[in-house]
């Protein structure tokens, strides 16, 4: 038994691929023979501690010479032309400084910088939410800002960057497949039935945010294939980025529009320089382990037998078992035959991950243009054999400057993913499903041999993006700007997902080929005049507009019944059908802004911006958004003194929208077809009047840094509503219109706070001592929802969503399921919470009429509502820098249930409390006995007829990295300008307050597509990985 | 006077952003039709397929789930997809359950009503008026067999106002006979007349008028059958009874311990042919209170595609018997009648010898047989929880099966709560319809 799974992309043209863009780079940067030319050389310190700095960028003004400083701090510029210069050391998080050099022929001039921290960058730019570029001392709401150069554990993807990098940022979801995405909530859930993604630019053009659609099988809508769900933001490569800017509500969005509820990511990749060409190359090898997840010495639920084969153990390659690992149906293996046995034996470590990753990039130029090209290749192989994933990123960044009054900035980045993966999630075909459910699963076997059939299961998907936009800045007048930007974001997946002849479970063989593209155009103006009002009065006016086009196209072929087993196509089989789905929708609109400057300390911003939208109903017209925001710079008034650090004071208002889905507001008859003659079948009922739901946030907070900026605050409270929450509101079946109507109704908020404090606890030119420490709240509820809110009966049947519920009241959404009342005593039989409060729910949340004693009642809140990012970095002599980052999630409460115990299939977890070997000794004995000193809450979980309350307050910590980051210049020649070594090894670590086994991480069915985290699937968590980078830069 | 740049750039704005929104708003999106081109003369079949569409998913996986609760087939323990709920295995439904097939059969009825007024808004053919006359009526005789109450709305679609609550199906098989009177008015051949007549004769049957239901099925020649469309292409349409059972991967019942397994191997009745296989012994999961199930299938649907019968000669020669010995006439041609139907098969067992026609002393003996015919006849076509509960409210004498089926000794599961001869009104359409009262 032979895993088929076929590169749909050769690697010959990616080498070749690689190897024009390694020659074109080489001749792009042959340097400039200099007849008459010195040296510039020094060393760069941070101004606090004397310690050396890295990464600065170091440049003669107005000339193309420039380099970056080592992790030493010293610089060498090399080839200088004989003259008088202006010398620029810089580097992201501190001030800039010039000096004036002459250089001589033949010699070396010195010149060391000192540089300052600038903690709160108040007079750094930022452009997110803003119309235009802003200094950040103007802006009245909270900006999260992300550099890559300050991430010390080397990420592998953006949304790695993401996780818990500041607060009010949830990433959430991860699981052990190949490409897997997760999902990012900004400020938790602001929508009940729309998407709660952020919408994302990449350097000014809008690219997909929502995750890519789940390829299964067409033959059952029960999902064959591996539910894995690509997410964009994942295709990037993250050495391209420069940045990532972050705004969370509605108060930062407004000028976003519609769609901007959830919030705005905005990417930012590197800009080449001026200067001579700087490469840097980065060679990246890792390796990853399953760490347990069973529990009663089901250490991995019976998963040991199909990972990858392990270097230091046994498992599962090429169809093959290790003698260690394997069982087969006649073994009397005593892990079912103890209470608590557990005999894993060399299978402790299975799931050899290995990691690679390679990367190339060349930035430079001169005054007209700069570049920065780069390359990247990924190919990472996963626990389970079948997954595998290969990543090429191509990426092209030009400025040119024509005229001293404009530039242009035009960027093009391109992807190719291929993965595969192996059959599983909650699949009847896949193999995590049926190990896991063991004799009782659809082989009806837990013959290891026969589970493992199910990697003969084949699932490819290729994702292709081009992410292309050109950006014109036109200063006409110093105090007038126009910038103008047209994007095209396109994202192209092919998902083949094949059983071929003799597929055990589908003998006759299928195969489906779905292949969907999204297209996204952004057109964006942005104008903004400055101008004196009075003397101490500034004031700032911009006026723009944009427009964004999204388009989906999706078309599916099935085909089932192949002539042999031959590689087969849809057109192969005997029996073929199709699929097609395509839909447009505009959104545009035009907004004004004023930004009032009083004596560069007090900042009043007022705005709007109006929106048209291709979803909205008929009757309902454009929408208008409002923003105000004001600022203070307390710390620039005299009663402040220079002791008491610097301190700026904000709030902001303002509001931003959601759009319905394209035919939402239209009555519709579906064209559904039947045995292929035309049909209509009842589709939407329609709702002319429907618009967009606004959300509404205010937010107050503080920027403030103590003792000489060794101490540095950024604290925010907001408090967002959303009205005219669009709900899926339930017809009368009798009625004819069946599915529900979306509808403008009801109210939801969400309240919290946002702290990050960051200590500099110890600084000297050998040794320094960094903490960090993000926490952050998000209390969400249901506003307004019924006439009656006490009853239930009529309240929540109307209204449900998501994986939970919505109920007037209660967070958004809710957990949702029956409890015991009784779960510790032990007196044979469980009863039901049937009071007016279910005793889990804690917080002050109002009563409910519940159906009696054996109804559901709200279990919690489905998202967590507390978050704690602790951090901690020492450098040590030699600059090696040591960090780890750790991150809390709690408040929320989970089902954990990877055993299906209502099938009368047996679970780990209850195996103390059977009776005999593991409840029954052979596949027909009639009943899953429990002992009678089992506690009721556990007669809950582990009877079939109950197979409940699987509910747990989900408070976990996970330690995301542990890293060390080595210099390793001296290992390298002068002309290599730094070299760095990183060693990372990620959650490795992870504590949880109730949850006994499983993940809390792990995707629910829909994958990165869940709008929360639901009722646990069929899955193996993510892994613990240890990686290491090594960065040169010449 | 001149513009100046500034005026210029602003205008160029506005202007560009204006036509963004304006253009914006007529974005074309193809796929869902909306209401108005429904009554177009090429729109009109197809609302008509849709219509029997939503009746071919009704009875996809309705006709399963009746064989489960009318003890056809024995659960195999499977719950969630092509499974039932451990209740519904042991042959209770709870309240509220199976709200897909509820709205998929109303929804048949519903656009088979809008297909009605719509056409006859136009004028439209007699082709057209008379196929959504017969799947309207369909749709509810439907309504009527499977739902223990109704909801009664108003038979124009345009009205909103919700149904009202009838306890019973009285109404749903008065509106079928209405519907299937109509459907006659417009056939213009004798199938179309014989596809209305069957499905006349099966409501009145419900409705206790014998006479009635007698002639329309007299009317009815053996060879007539009418089936509904399943379709291997889309699995909202499969034939479920086959596909819950077939090897892709789903084993979700068994015909161990069912009376049919017993009575073909002491028969080989080519109806209630079953076969094993060896590489899979059991049905998946396991049943509560049983274990594991031995795993057998029935040959009666061999594709996932395979059509079911919803009216055929062969019903309506049982549908003369039965009206005859409901009034009390001779035991003797309805047994005749009863046998017609039988003798047409020959055994599998060796000799293939015609088999065995019935013999009965009375009248109680011709009703055991009879309702023993109509099991196998209408095996696995969803009517028999429908024809139990009939029996049960004119208490009609004899056995449904000989030897009886006893499943109450197999595990607890069949004990612990009352069967179901009927589904209940789904909480879906309690909660939302005033007019229908909650589940007591």
């Amino acid at each position: 038994m032979v895993s088929n799974v076929v590169r749909s992309t050769p690697p010959s043209w990616r080498a070749g691929l690689m190897a024009l863009l390694a020659f074109a780079l080489v001749g792009a940067s042959a340097p400039a023979l200099q007849a008459q030319t010195g040296q510039i050389t020094g060393n760069v310190t941070n101004a606090a501690s004397g310690a050396a700095l890295g990464e600065v960028q170091v440049f003669l003004e107005g000339r193309q010479l420039g380099t970056l400083t080592r992790s030493d701090g010293r610089y060498l510029i090399l080839n200088v032309p004989v003259g008088a210069y202006q010398v620029t050391a810089q580097r992201i998080g501190f001030g800039s400084v010039t000096q004036a050099v002459t250089v001589t022929a033949g010699s070396a001039a010195a010149v060391n910088f000192s540089l300052s921290t600038q903690a709160l960058g108040l007079d750094e730019i930022v452009v997110t939410g803003t119309a235009g570029a802003s200094r950040r001392r103007e802006v009245g709401n909270s900006i999260a800002q992300i550099n890559i150069a300050d991430v010390p554990d080397r990420p592998v993807s953006a949304v790695d960057m993401l996780q818990g990098a500041a607060p009010g940022i949830d990433v959430m979801g991860a699981s052990g497949e190949a490409g897997q995405g997760r999902q990012i909530r900004l400020r938790g859930n602001s929508s009940v039935s729309m998407t709660n993604n952020p919408i994302i630019y990449i350097d000014g053009i809008r690219m997909r945010s929502d995750a890519l659609p789940i390829v299964n099988s067409l033959d059952t809508g029960s999902g064959r294939g591996a539910r894995v769900s690509v997410s964009p933001l994942d295709n990037l490569n993250p050495n391209d980025i420069e940045r990532i800017e972050i705004i969370k509500g509605s108060a930062a969005t407004t000028l976003y529009g519609t769609e901007a509820s959830a919030g705005v990511i905005q990417v930012f990749t590197k800009r080449g320089s001026t200067g001579a060409p700087v490469w840097t190359a980065e060679v990246q090898q890792g390796t990853g382990w399953m760490q347990e997840f069973g529990v009663n010495g089901m250490d991995y639920l019976n998963m040991e037998h199909y990972m990858r084969d392990a270097l230091w153990g046994g498992g599962y390659e090429g169809g093959e078992f290790s003698v260690d690992c394997a069982t087969d149906a006649t073994d009397t293996d005593n892990r079912w035959q103890g209470e608590n046995a557990t005999a894993e034996g060399a299978c402790s470590w299975p799931g050899a991950i290995w990691m690679q990753n390679y990367s190339l990039s060349v930035r430079g130029g001169g005054q007209a243009l700069q570049y920065f090209i780069s390359g990247q290749l990924q190919d990472d192989q996963y626990a389970l054999p079948n997954d595998e994933l290969e990543k090429y990123n191509f990426r092209g960044n030009f400025t040119m400057t024509p005229t001293d009054n404009l530039q242009i900035q035009w960027n093009t980045g391109y992807t190719n993913q291929w993965q595969a993966n192996t059959s599983t999630a909650n699949n009847a075909q896949g193999v995590t499903l049926n190990a896991f459910r063991q004799e009782r699963n659809y082989w009806g076997s837990g013959d290891p041999t026969r589970i493992a059939e199910a990697m003969d299961y084949d699932l490819q998907q290729t994702v292709e993006r081009l992410s292309t936009g050109m950006t014109a800045n036109y200063t006409p007048l110093a105090n007038m700007t126009n910038r103008f930007t047209v994007g095209y974001d396109f994202t192209q997946q092919e998902g083949r997902n094949l059983r071929n002849f003799g597929f055990t479970q589908f003998p006759r063989g299928s195969i489906t080929n779905d292949t969907y593209q999204n297209r996204l155009l952004t057109f964006e103006y942005v104008g903004s005049y400055a101008f004196s009002l009075t003397e101490s009065v500034g004031s700032n006016f911009s006026w723009g507009g944009q427009a964004v086009g999204d388009e989906d196209r999706r078309l599916q072929g099935y085909g089932e019944n192949f002539p042999g087993a031959a590689e087969p196509t849809v057109s192969s089989a005997a029996l073929t059908f199709a699929r097609e789905s395509r839909q447009k929708v505009w959104n545009a609109g035009f907004f004004v802004q004023n930004v009032f400057d009083f004596s560069d300390k007090y900042f009043l911003t007022g705005g709007v911006r109006v929106d048209g939208n291709s979803a909205f109903g008929s009757g309902f017209g454009l929408q208008v958004y409002p923003k105000v925001s004001a600022v203070w710079i307390m710390s620039d008034e005299d009663f402040f003194s220079d002791a008491m650090g610097t301190f700026k004071l904000r709030a902001a208002y303002g509001q931003s929208g959601r759009a319905p889905g394209a035919f939402d507001a239209v009555r519709t008859w579906n064209p559904a077809g039947f045995v292929g003659l035309p049909a209509f079948t009842p589709s939407n009922l329609g709702n002319a009047n429907l618009g967009p739901e606004v959300t509404a946030e205010w937010e107050v907070g503080f920027d403030a840094s103590w003792f000489s900026d060794r101490v540095n605050a950024v604290f925010t409270y907001y408090n967002q509503r959303t009205t005219d929450a669009l709900m899926n509101v339930a017809a009368i079946p009798s009625s004819g219109f069946t599915s529900s109507q979306l509808q403008n109704v009801g109210e939801v908020g969400n309240t919290g706070v946002e702290l990050q404090l960051d200590g500099s606890v110890y600084q000297s030119a050998d040794w320094g001592v960094d903490l960090g420490f993000g926490f952050s709240t998000n209390n969400s509820e249901v506003i307004s929802l019924c006439s009656d809110p006490a009853d239930l009966t009529t309240c929540i049947a109307e209204f449900s969503d998501l994986n939970g519920r919505i109920i007037e009241g209660y967070p958004v959404p809710v957990q949702w399921d029956r409890r015991t009342a009784n779960p510790d005593n032990v007196d044979g039989t469980y009863q039901y919470a049937c009071d007016d409060r279910d005793p889990l729910v804690e917080g002050d949340y109002p009563s409910l009429t519940v159906g009696g004693c054996t109804a559901n009642l709200p279990i919690g809140p489905q998202l967590p509502t507390t978050f704690m990012t602790p951090s901690l970095t020492v450098r040590v002599p030699g600059n090696i820098s040591l960090s780890a980052r750790g991150e809390f999630r709690g408040g929320h409460f989970a089902e954990i249930a990877p055993i299906p115990v209502g099938r009368s299939v047996r679970s780990a977890l209850c195996f103390p409390w059977y009776v005999g070997p593991a409840g029954f000794s052979t596949p027909t004995s009639k009943t899953l006995a429990l002992k009678p000193e089992t506690p009721n809450g556990m007669r809950e979980r582990c009877t079939p007829a109950g197979a409940r309350d699987n509910w747990y307050k989900a408070d976990y910590f996970k330690l995301r990295s542990v890293s060390a980051t080595i210099p390793m210049d001296f290992a390298f020649p002068d002309r290599v300008s730094g070299a760095t070594l990183t060693l990372a090894l990620q959650n490795a670590f992870d504590w949880y307050k109730e949850i006994p086994w499983y993940d809390a991480e792990i995707q629910g069915n829909a994958a990165a597509g869940d709008d929360g985290i639901g009722q646990q699937t069929e899955r193996i968590p993510s892994p613990a990985t240890f990686r290491m980078s090594l960065r040169v830069t010449f | 006077m001149k513009m100046t740049n500034h005026k210029k750039t602003g205008l160029l704005t506005a202007g560009a952003f204006t036509f963004l929104l304006l253009a914006g708003c007529d974005v074309v999106n193809p796929g869902p039709v909306q209401d108005e081109f429904l009554a177009e003369e090429a729109s009109q079949p197809g609302l008509i397929n849709g219509s029997v569409r939503r009746l071919a998913e009704a009875l996809s996986y309705g006709n399963y789930t009746m064989a489960i609760l009318s003890r056809e087939v024995f659960p195999g323990g499977q719950i969630g997809a092509f499974g039932h709920d451990v209740a519904v295995q042991g042959g209770h439904v709870q309240p509220g359950y199976d709200v897909g097939r509820w709205n998929q059969t109303q929804q048949a009825r519903f656009i088979a009503e809008t297909a009605i007024k719509r056409f006859t808004e136009v004028n439209a053919s007699n082709a057209n008026m008379y196929r959504a006359h017969l799947y309207a009526a369909f749709a509810y005789r439907t309504l009527g067999e499977w739902w223990c109450d109704a909801v009664i709305g108003d038979t124009d679609p345009d009205v909103t106002t919700p149904g009202s609550f009838e306890a019973g199906t009285t109404t749903y098989f008065n509106r079928a006979v209405t519907n299937f009177t109509a459907a006659l008015g417009f056939a213009s051949n004798d199938a179309e007349r014989h596809a209305a007549l069957a499905g006349r004769a099966s409501a009145y049957l419900w409705l206790g008028s014998f006479a009635l239901a007698q002639a329309d099925a007299a009317g009815v020649p053996d060879s007539f059958v009418l089936t509904i469309t399943f379709d291997a292409q889309e699995q909202a349409y499969y034939n479920s009874i086959q596909w819950a059972n077939a090897k892709t991967p789903y084993l979700s019942y068994s015909l161990e311990n069912t009376w049919q397994k017993s009575y073909y191997d002491a028969t080989g009745d080519p109806r209630t042919r079953w076969v094993v296989d060896a590489g899979f012994p059991f049905a998946v999961g396991s049943l509560s209170g049983f274990g594991q199930v031995p795993w057998s299938n029935q040959t009666k649907f061999t594709d996932r595609g395979d059509d079911a019968r919803i009216a055929s000669g062969w019903e309506m020669r049982l549908v003369e018997a039965e009206a005859i010995l409901a009034s009390g006439g001779s035991f003797a041609t309805a047994l005749g009648l009863i046998n017609q139907v039988r003798t047409r098969f020959n055994s599998t067992l060796p000799g293939n010898a015609p088999l065995t026609a019935y013999t009965a002393a009375d009248a109680t003996e011709a009703w055991q047989w009879l309702k023993q015919e109509r099991g196998l006849e209408l095996w696995l076509e969803g009517r028999r929880l429908g024809d139990e509960r009939r029996w049960m409210a004119t208490n009609a004498p004899g056995a449904l099966y000989q030897p009886p089926v006893a499943w109450e000794t197999l595990s607890p599961l069949f004990t612990s709560n009352p069967r179901s001869y009927c589904l209940d009104i789904p909480d879906s359409e309690r909660d939302r319809n005033p007019n229908v009262p909650p589940t007591t």
